[in-house]
């Protein structure tokens, strides 16, 4: 296991599901996820090979790249469609989700993004990847371990009000 | 004062964390098994050294099963550029040679299979591979999700290793009493089955796969049968070897099978007592057959069956794949019944709703399809979702007797089952999305087991229940007495208990006629006005089958 973790390509395939995660759950379309994975990780590839790879542990840093790359990628999209982040759900496009599985969870997804605002949507989200603590997901937002803190406080008084979801 | 602060109406932050959790793992069936590494624009085979070590990810398992198995990916291309594409990347195309084999973990109970479960099947199914010698492959599972995706390489035997994947592995020794399947020496009442039969599920195990010690189970050339033939020697456990021992010593001549899921592999009979502990399985297997099986039995059986989903070779996408040509397609509907709405059986919205539409259908009539699909959305919008509303689906079963065939009971039945699981929406829902203009067959047994599986039932129990045509009785008495209050065809609607009319006629807006009639009755104007004025073509009052919502109730409203 040592000689796989050793390599960029061994980071690149233990992390792409949790790069693409987040991006999917950001950006909420597959096309978009795809994107900005593959260049979030090309990023990653050329810092990494200059000699400016991860001071720390590499998710947080891996999606620090993936975060400007996904604001980025919201910012034109507002440009073009004048669409609110969360504006479309790929479960409304005639895509692939032909269970009903996904179709829940995109339902359950409509309902979470818009009760909730979102710094609190991404703070949850980050909690989700159960090996961010709070001081990584502060590095990833800008903020100190306080206040991702309190961040998922007022996250949690959101969800108090919206039992549906939680249940 | 409260000391029990933290109760179901006062969550902890935890179980707040918690519940949003659980939603979001379903997040884990959209995210691909792994990208393409060359799509990532990264020039392959510059291993760069870094200091970083892996740690646990979340819920701990999939990294470790990816890590795992990339150990022998890694091992098997070194660094070379093997496309890696998983099932639930609807952009891309696997360019090269992975086949990705999608299954589902099913338990018995209907119950969802726990992370443990799944957990549990990913290291038995690597254990298999790795024992049958399958060095490429690639297994993902989401921490909470029953769909299990295998990757293999094109150019393996997908057929062989798909079987050795999917196979539950339930290894049994049962007794054949010689009360009924005689002896060696003397015939029983009952022929002793056959290698290749299925045993009686009644007759119980006396010894199974655990008892046997894995280092012991190896598949070997049958020499007693050819070169060509194999065999596979198994041995118990020091324990067990002695329990066998005075258990077969007290069985000389009888049969036993020796049984794996169900099905007999060889049925010899005792010639002594079986000391050592050492015996054989002589199944005349092929070479891939019993290094297979051997696998099997060497890693235990799964925790529950697996169900294959689809298998995707090369140049497929991750598109909705059907196993076997002999799958249906089913179409996904385009508009859903919420699912945030309350709802019991065949009732959508609120209990105590003032206003009831019972709506009768055939779920093979067209011009029901456009009511639920297109009326049936305004109207849960507008009344529904707002507790002013509820409606209650029944059957009235027309079209079979036009057509000669039985898809619309068979329909009905269905979807009565459906309802039992608690879906009776989302399955009707599938119902009218495949209609097929009353083409007698449309809705076949094959049919309807898809669309329970795509509708997310319990597809065993829906199975058992379908084939005992469980509701078939009731939806014909629905049908009689509907027919016997005067309905005469679909859909027809009774608001509050009267019929509306025009409800069974193609109305150009259906809405409207359904708002105001249920307008009126919230607003208290007097509902038999409403029956005498439209009840026109029906032999009114109706009769029994409504008596439920009758009278109308008009003030109702109040509640």
């Amino acid at each position: 296991m040592e000689a796989v973790d050793e390599t960029f390509e061994a980071l690149y395939r233990q992390r792409y599901r949790d790069v693409y995660r987040y991006s999917l759950l950001m950006l909420r379309r597959p096309e978009d996820a795809d994107d900005v994975t593959s260049e979030a990780f090309h990023r990653a590839y050329v810092a990494w090979q200059s000699g400016r790879g991860p001071s720390g542990q590499a998710l947080p840093w891996l999606l620090l790249i993936t975060r400007r790359l996904v604001i980025d990628k919201v910012r034109r999209r507002r440009l073009i469609s004048w669409l609110p982040l969360g504006g479309l759900s790929p479960a409304r496009e005639p895509a692939e989700q032909a269970d009903t599985a996904r179709t829940e969870f995109w339902l359950w997804f409509d309902r979470f993004a818009r009760e909730l605002p979102d710094r609190q949507r991404e703070v949850l989200i980050l909690r989700y990847q159960r090996d961010l603590d709070d001081e990584a997901i502060g590095e990833i937002l800008g903020l100190s371990s306080s206040g991702v803190r309190s961040l998922v406080a007022r996250a949690c008084a959101t969800l108090r009000g919206n039992p549906e979801i939680w249940r | 004062m409260n000391t029990n602060a933290f109760g179901p109406n006062n969550p902890s932050d935890d179980e707040l964390l918690a519940g949003v959790r659980r939603h979001m793992t379903g997040v884990e069936s959209l995210v691909p098994l792994s990208g393409a590494w060359e799509a990532s624009g990264v020039r392959v085979g510059s291993p760069v050294r870094v200091g970083v070590r892996s740690r646990v990810g979340f819920a701990g398992l999939v990294p470790l099963v990816l890590v795992a198995a990339l150990v022998v990916v890694a091992v098997g291309y070194g660094m070379g550029a093997r496309v890696w594409t998983g099932a639930g990347s609807p952009a891309r195309t696997p360019t090269t040679d992975w086949v990705t084999i999608n299954c589902e973990l099913v338990s018995a109970t209907g119950q969802k299979p726990t992370a443990a479960d799944v957990d549990l099947t990913v290291s038995i199914l690597m254990s298999r591979l790795q024992s049958a010698g399958v060095e490429d492959y690639g297994i993902s599972a989401g921490p909470a999700s029953p769909i299990i995706t295998v990757s293999i390489p094109a150019t393996a035997d997908v057929d062989s290793i798909s079987a050795l994947i999917l196979r539950t592995g339930r290894l049994e020794f049962v007794w054949l009493p010689p009360a009924d399947y005689g002896t060696a020496d003397a015939a029983g009442r009952k022929a002793v089955p056959a290698p290749g039969a299925s045993i009686d599920p009644a007759l119980p195990a006396q010894f199974a796969g655990a008892d046997l010690d894995p280092a012991k189970i190896q598949a070997v050339v049958d020499t007693n049968s050819g070169p060509e033939s194999w065999k596979i020697l198994f041995g118990f456990t020091a324990a067990k070897a002695s329990e066998f021992e005075t258990w077969s010593g007290a069985h000389v001549k009888e049969y036993f099978a020796i049984v794996v899921d169900g099905v007999a592999q060889s049925v010899p009979y005792i010639f002594s007592a079986i000391t050592g502990g050492s015996g054989e399985i002589s199944g005349n297997y092929t070479k891939a057959q019993a290094t297979y099986l051997a696998a099997v039995l060497r890693a235990g059986p799964l925790p529950y069956p697996l169900v294959l989903q689809s298998i995707l070779r090369p140049g497929e996408t991750a598109a909705p794949s059907s196993p076997s040509p002999a799958m249906p397609e089913v179409a996904t509907p385009t508009v859903r019944t919420p699912t945030d709405i309350p709802s019991s059986g065949r009732t959508l919205g609120n209990a105590n709703a003032p206003v009831t539409l019972d709506v009768y259908v055939d779920f093979q009539c067209s011009a029901c399809r456009s009511l639920a699909e297109d009326t049936q959305s305004q109207l849960i919008a507008n009344y529904v979702r707002g507790g002013k509303v509820k409606i209650v689906y029944h059957d009235f079963v027309v079209i079979d007797q036009n057509t000669g065939g039985h898809d619309s009971e068979d329909a009905a039945d269905a979807a009565r089952i459906a309802a039992d699981q608690g879906k009776f929406w989302a399955f009707s829902d599938y119902l009218w999305a495949n209609q097929q203009n009353e083409q007698p067959g449309e809705f076949s047994r094959d049919m309807l087991i898809e669309i329970a599986r795509m509708a997310g039932l319990d597809v065993a129990k829906f199975t058992t229940d379908l084939d005992a045509g469980k509701y078939l009785a009731e939806v014909r008495a629905e049908s009689a007495a509907g027919q016997a209050a005067g309905i005469t065809g679909t859909p027809t609607i009774l608001v509050n208990g009267k019929v509306l009319d025009g409800s069974n006629a193609a109305s150009s807006d259906y809405y409207a006629t359904i708002s105001a009639a249920i307008d009126r009755n919230r607003s208290g104007a007097s509902p038999s006005a409403t029956a005498q004025s439209t009840a026109s073509a029906f032999p009114t009052p109706v009769a029994s089958p409504f008596a439920t919502d009758w009278p109308a109730a008009s003030p109702g409203a109040s509640r």
